[in-house]
């Protein structure tokens, strides 16, 4: 499955057509509130989703949002909403795909959510806020590889493992 | 947890989207950096409690065929991997590690791939072991990556199964005196009081203190006043091995060669001085001087570096890495004694054969078994049990040897390979080959009658019926017939 990964996706398998739902949902809310040459951006966020890169899919489809003037709630839920979808696509790939997906589904909006919160109704800066939360996701993360270790007995005094991770 | 370059990548993208949302004061670019970061963890969430999962349904199994072999035969080696789940698991990867003590052939690489939906695979593959020891197999490693090339996690298995390795046989010997086969095993010896326990030592007068246990009541009784009787603890006695590997004792058949019967005879000692723990040390001596010894001691590592000496044993001449004799603090000396880089005239190397100085050292011209018993350490030239393993080519200095050996061991056991036995084309004339024989046993008697010294023959059995089977009672029945 990494290697379908790797080097791009089926389009007969059911999460990828999930995705792909997701890009087109994402690109026509970027056409809907924005200029008609976004529609081009659409098309490479397909390129990039089929090419196994869903990451930098994400990463233009948000840059590409804020090139839309005012964006509409509709065309905010459809391009937040798509790019979710793709990421979610990812998520039920994996082999434990009912647990991944559930936590896809529910981490993904509940920090941007949050981090939507604090940032709009709470006007806090955008730099210090980013930084703060992603702060906290790296602590989780390294208590996280931490607990595998112990799981499988294998932590060692030295910090070799440490480093594997950080 | 090791992570992947897409890790990076992603972490460099949800980076590049904070510093951008910083800078243009753009909350969404923020908001999409803390969602994908948010997916980076819950994907990271996933592939742990899946790692954990399969830590407890992956079997991983490492088995050989045979649990014994000698060195260069083959054996089969099998690396089989099962996870027992119900649907998908984490794609994974088991590699084995061969000791270095084995050769792989070319062919499939120990290593087992587990797709996510594949529940069992196995590969089996050929070992050559070429090196004498015990072995085991080291654990295999583990590889565990996430669907997404995010993660990956590596972890090892328990080892693997044991395998002990054995030099080629000769097959069977023959040790005895005069043709008639030795009926005791080789290397056993007579207990002669001396395999540890307490032994009684004097009976002497109670003095006040004694332990009442130690009062030797028939001694009272019968000399009318409290005697005690005093014990010493003995100790095993130290055996010595002398091993001749020069390039006469090359002579024989391929494989059947009088340094392999040597060997044999020698591994039969280490064995069972390992049995018995017996402190066991050894010579080993080519044509250029002594080329490893080691002090008498009774540890495991010193078992094991005789056995693997004595597999290693060949004619070939080694080039020992200093000229003259060392002791190193360790107990093992390895140096030279090279009368062949002798420049002594002719009467020089006469007289010198017959100095005898007090203190000092004889050093015999062309006699290197001499010699390197003579340089040997105190400890090793004084042993209970001093075992020399050599051929006849040079009647004179084994006489030498056996009575240098005499002077300073308690015991001296000879075993000796008759030159004639390995001549590879003794039957044709079996009238000589016998003269040759008795010649041998002659000579053989002469130091088996020196006091506390045995000395063996050792030959293939084959050979020494042959050579026999070429004695006048024999040639007199063929005649008669």
């Amino acid at each position: 499955m990494s290697m379908a990964l790797a080097r791009g996706r089926s389009l007969q398998s059911l999460p990828t057509v999930l995705g792909l739902l997701g890009i087109v949902a994402a690109a026509g809310g970027l056409v809907l509130g924005g200029p008609v040459w976004l529609g081009l951006v659409g098309v490479v966020l397909g390129g990039l989703y089929l090419s196994g890169t869903v990451v930098l899919a994400v990463v233009l489809g948000q840059i590409a949002l804020i090139a839309v003037d005012a964006p509409s709630l509709l065309s905010l839920v459809l391009v937040e909403g798509g790019l979710f979808l793709a990421l979610l696509s990812v998520a039920v790939e994996t082999p434990d795909s009912r647990v991944a997906g559930n936590l896809v589904a529910l981490v993904v909006p509940l920090l941007g959510g949050l981090a939507w919160l604090s940032l709009g109704r709470l006007n806090l800066d955008p730099f210090r806020a980013g930084s703060a939360l992603l702060v906290g996701i790296a602590i989780v993360g390294y208590l996280l590889h931490r607990y595998l270790l112990l799981e499988l007995d294998i932590v060692t005094e030295d910090a070799a493992s440490d480093r594997e991770f950080l | 947890m090791r992570v992947t370059r897409r890790f990076w990548l992603t972490l460099t993208a949800i980076g590049s989207l904070i510093v951008g949302g910083g800078l243009l004061d753009a909350p969404l670019l923020v908001v999409g950096a803390v969602g994908l970061a948010g997916w980076l963890l819950a994907m990271q969430f996933a592939f742990v409690r899946g790692v954990s999962r399969l830590k407890d349904e992956l079997t991983v199994s490492q088995s050989l065929d045979r649990s014994r072999i000698r060195t260069d035969a083959e054996t089969n080696y099998t690396l089989e991997a099962s996870v027992n789940a119900a649907g998908d698991h984490l794609p994974l990867s088991i590699e084995a590690q061969i000791p270095l003590a084995a050769r792989m052939e070319a062919g499939p690489t120990p290593d087992v791939d587990l797709g996510a939906s594949m529940q069992s695979s196995s590969v089996t593959l050929p070992l050559t072991w070429e090196t004498v020891g015990n072995y085991t197999v080291p654990g295999a490693t583990v590889t565990v990556s996430d669907g997404t090339g995010l993660f990956t996690q590596s972890f090892t298995t328990g080892p693997g199964p044991e395998i002990t390795v054995e030099s080629p046989s000769v097959g069977p010997i023959h040790v005895g005196q005069s043709g008639k086969r030795l009926l005791r095993g080789v290397g056993e010896h007579d207990a002669r009081g001396r395999t540890g326990g307490l032994s009684a030592e004097e009976i002497r007068k109670y003095v006040p203190g004694d332990a009442l246990k130690y009062v030797d009541w028939k001694a009272t009784a019968r000399l009318d006043e409290a005697h005690v009787r005093n014990y010493e603890a003995e100790s095993n006695r130290s055996v010595v091995l002398v091993l001749d590997h020069r390039q006469t004792l090359g002579d024989g058949a391929p494989g059947e060669t009088k340094l392999e019967h040597l060997k044999a005879v020698a591994a039969a000692f280490q064995q069972r001085a390992e049995a018995t723990r017996d402190p066991l040390g050894y010579v080993t001596i080519d044509d250029a001087g002594v080329t490893e010894s080691r002090v008498p001691v009774a540890r495991a590592e010193v078992y094991r570096s005789c056995q693997h000496r004595i597999s290693d044993l060949d004619t070939e001449t080694e080039t020992p890495p200093t000229a003259t004799t060392t002791a190193t603090h360790t107990g093992t000396m390895t140096g030279m004694v090279n009368p062949a880089a002798n420049t002594q005239s002719p009467i020089e190397a006469t007289l010198l054969a017959y100095r005898s100085a007090a203190g000092s050292k004889r050093h015999l011209p062309d006699q290197p078994l001499y010699n390197g018993l003579q340089a040997a350490p105190q400890e090793v030239r004084s042993a209970d049990l001093l075992v020399i393993c050599t051929d006849d080519s040079n009647p004179n200095e084994l006489r030498n040897t056996v009575g240098l050996a005499r002077r300073n061991a308690t015991e001296v056991v000879v075993f000796i390979t008759p030159s004639v036995a390995f001549d590879t084309d003794l039957l044709t004339d079996l009238d000589t080959a016998y003269e040759r024989y008795r010649a041998f046993d002659q000579f053989r008697r002469e130091l088996n009658e020196i006091d506390s010294v045995t000395a063996y023959e050792v030959g293939s059995p084959d050979q020494i019926s042959a050579i026999l089977s070429g004695s006048p009672a024999n040639t007199d029945q063929r005649g008669s017939v």
